[in-house]
């Protein structure tokens, strides 16, 4: 009877019965912000069995230890999927872990060919850097501009897309005058000093870095040759207003990008109220979309699966295949490998973007 | 068998069951087991055991086995990348001390040879990072990063020299041999738990072969019981009949007509509990201690059976 009576007691509780982990580094306030008013909508609209409850990784473990973030989710009870992490590296170097532990990764905003593979459990959520890199070499070659220089983060995801423009711009007549790698703590204003003092100089730059990076790396360029040409992969879009706003010529900037807003879609309408109602800084961009859409894929495998790993996974599998695809504020997700959510360039205008066709 | 059964009703007949057919009325004989039904069972038996162990090594082991070759391989390779890397690493620290006491004679062939240190860094073989064991997986983040970081302050200082910003570049060269023991302690970390990993894994390997023994003993032991099991078998529904048979039809042809063949009349649903009886006799006529009335007694009542 006791017994009878404490597990009676247990399942009077409501208790959400599944997990969602975040491992998502940059602007954590804001993220859980966002997130929580989604997952409060998505709580009333199911049953008790169904609710998830979001587990963001603290912010007190030191930034930059994946491994601390990914071991500390693992061990949460009831989790069933992390959304995470920011980049590909730090994705790359959690997979091992969740795959011990059978958790689903959606990473949404690494692009890293070798997400594809590293874990039967990992799941990159948008195209990777082999088309990206094809996008940005195909642009170069458009312009008309001969001599560039790349400006790579010293990482899985910087290495990828240089390695996929070389593959294209080998075979054109421009000229790659120099791979300049960098860290997040190079001394910047010497590498673009370095850059435009080579000889000959680039007449366009490739920034494949995080958004703060390329805008001071853009500002100290356009300062010294302000007919410099910019293209910036799809992380620098964090900083696209204060691109926008320093860029010399619309015809001077363009960056990747894995969304572009459709203001008439009801889903991105909703994206556009939470993302407000967060009060996030700036205008919500693609790596914004991405996170929510990584949230909301897993708590569309809660609802239908009853939230077991293992179903998780296999829900997964079968978007595209013998279930619809997911319609997120990216678009149609699956994971087929043959609809990934693809980059595409946009450029500045008098009040915003546009795609360069 | 005397008197009319009364149908349904099942009536002993030498020790065996004889039922009543419900529809004839007919007695019908005692199910017995035929001796092809039993030689079935023994083939399906011996079957069974044949497969039992290559269905263990095959199930249990061998997955096992093969999962630890691999990580081993790949503890294995870690700890070759990382002696690879500790080389290069090793040279460009040499390289940045030098340059650091100005000890390079040949100046303008600095650049060069800060270039070359920096590619050769950066083509060092890269591990992936599942194929990293779970105990070296942080140290060798660790060692990724820091090792980034020492080249890329490398790199900056050969750029600062070709600016001729000779105050950057030995600020960059300082900042890089900073980096070094941080370096150094990430390397030994990733190496002292490799090395705790290939212990672990040594445990394990151990573990592996013992249970391999166990299973092998249990295997061998069920294999003593199943061959007596056999032996006894063809004894008793074989050899003892045709002997007897033999015997008989010696008898005959020696012109002993009178001479009868016995039947086998071994009770076979009372063969287990006479074998256990029979274990009990074999007990107490060692605990007997000589105490023949006690053995007698003993025999006697196994007879009866």
């Amino acid at each position: 009877l006791l017994i009878a009576a404490l597990l009676m007691a247990a399942g009077c509780r409501e208790r959400p019965s599944a997990v969602i982990g975040i491992a998502m580094g940059s602007d954590l306030v804001g993220n859980r912000t966002m997130l929580s008013a989604r997952q409060e909508r998505y709580n009333n609209s199911v049953d008790a069995r169904h609710k998830v409850e979001l587990r963001i990784a603290r912010d007190t473990v030191q930034a930059g230890n994946t491994l601390g973030w990914a071991n500390e989710l693992v061990n949460t009870p009831g989790l069933i999927g992390v959304v995470g992490h920011e980049s590909s590296r730090y994705a790359l170097q959690a997979a091992p872990v969740y795959e011990a532990r059978e958790v689903v990764e959606i990473v949404p905003t690494g692009t890293s060919r070798k997400l594809a593979t590293v874990s039967p459990w990992t799941f990159p959520l948008v195209a990777s850097d082999s088309s990206q890199g094809k996008l940005l070499a195909d642009r170069i070659v458009a312009s008309g501009r001969k001599r560039v220089t790349l400006l790579v983060q010293d990482d899985e995801y910087g290495r990828g897309i240089v390695m996929a423009m070389r593959a294209v711009l080998d075979r054109s007549d421009v000229q790659v005058l120099e791979n300049v790698v960098h860290t997040p703590r190079s001394d910047f204003a010497l590498l673009v000093r370095s850059i435009l003092a080579h000889s000959p100089a680039p007449d366009a730059l490739v920034l494949i870095t995080q958004g703060g990076i390329a805008i001071d790396v853009a500002r100290n360029a356009w300062r010294q040759d302000s007919t410099l040409m910019i293209i910036g992969s799809d992380a620098t879009i964090s900083g696209a207003t204060t691109l926008r706003a320093l860029a010399p010529g619309p015809d001077r900037l363009a960056l990747a990008t894995y969304w572009v807003p459709d203001s008439s879609d009801a889903l991105t309408q909703e994206f556009f109220r939470d993302y407000r109602e967060a009060q996030l800084e700036g205008e919500p961009q693609w790596h914004h979309a991405a996170l929510y859409d990584a949230v909301g894929l897993l708590n569309a495998a809660i609802k239908e699966t009853g939230g077991g790993s293992m179903d998780v996974r296999r829900f997964m599998l079968s978007l595209g295949r013998n279930r619809a695809a997911y319609r997120g504020v990216l678009g149609e997700i699956d994971f087929t490998g043959e609809h990934a959510i693809p980059a595409r360039l946009i450029r500045p205008t008098a009040t915003g973007w546009e795609p360069v066709k | 068998v005397s008197g009319t059964p009364a149908r349904n009703d099942a009536i002993t007949a030498t020790g065996s069951q004889a039922t009543i057919d419900s529809d004839t009325g007919e007695l019908a004989a005692p199910k017995r087991r035929t001796l092809r039904g039993t030689m079935f069972a023994a083939t399906v038996l011996v079957v069974l055991y044949g497969l039992s162990f290559p269905t263990i090594v095959l199930s249990r082991l061998l997955p096992a086995a093969q999962r630890l070759e691999q990580e081993t391989t790949a503890t294995n390779t870690a700890f070759q990348t990382l002696r690879e890397q500790g080389n290069v690493f090793q040279g460009a620290v040499t390289l940045a001390r030098r340059l650091n006491e100005n000890r390079i004679a040949d100046t303008a062939g600095i650049p060069r040879l800060i270039a070359d240190t920096v590619e050769a860094l950066r083509g060092m073989s890269v591990l992936e990072y599942n194929a990293v064991a779970d105990q070296m997986r942080d140290a060798f983040a660790g060692l990724v990063s820091k090792t980034d970081e020492f080249t890329a302050k490398l790199d900056e200082a050969g750029r600062a020299y070709r600016l001729g910003e000779d105050s950057v570049y030995h600020a960059r060269i300082r900042t890089a041999l900073d980096s070094v023991s941080g370096i150094a302690q990430s390397l030994d970390e990733a190496q002292r738990h490799g090395l705790g990993d290939l212990l672990d894994r040594q445990a394990r390997i151990n573990a592996a072969s013992a249970e391999l023994q166990a299973w092998t003993i249990g295997w061998l032991l069920v294999g003593g019981v199943l061959i007596w099991f056999l032996v006894s078998l063809t004894r008793r529904r074989l050899i003892d009949p045709l002997d007897r048979l033999e015997r008989g039809l010696t008898q005959l042809s020696s012109g002993d007509l009178e001479a009868r063949i016995r039947r086998a009349t071994t009770n076979w649903d009372a063969w287990p509990t006479c074998s256990i009886a029979r274990v009990k006799c074999c007990v107490v006529v060692l605990r007997s201690r000589g105490d023949l009335r006690r053995r007698g007694n003993c025999w006697q009542t196994l007879r009866t059976r």
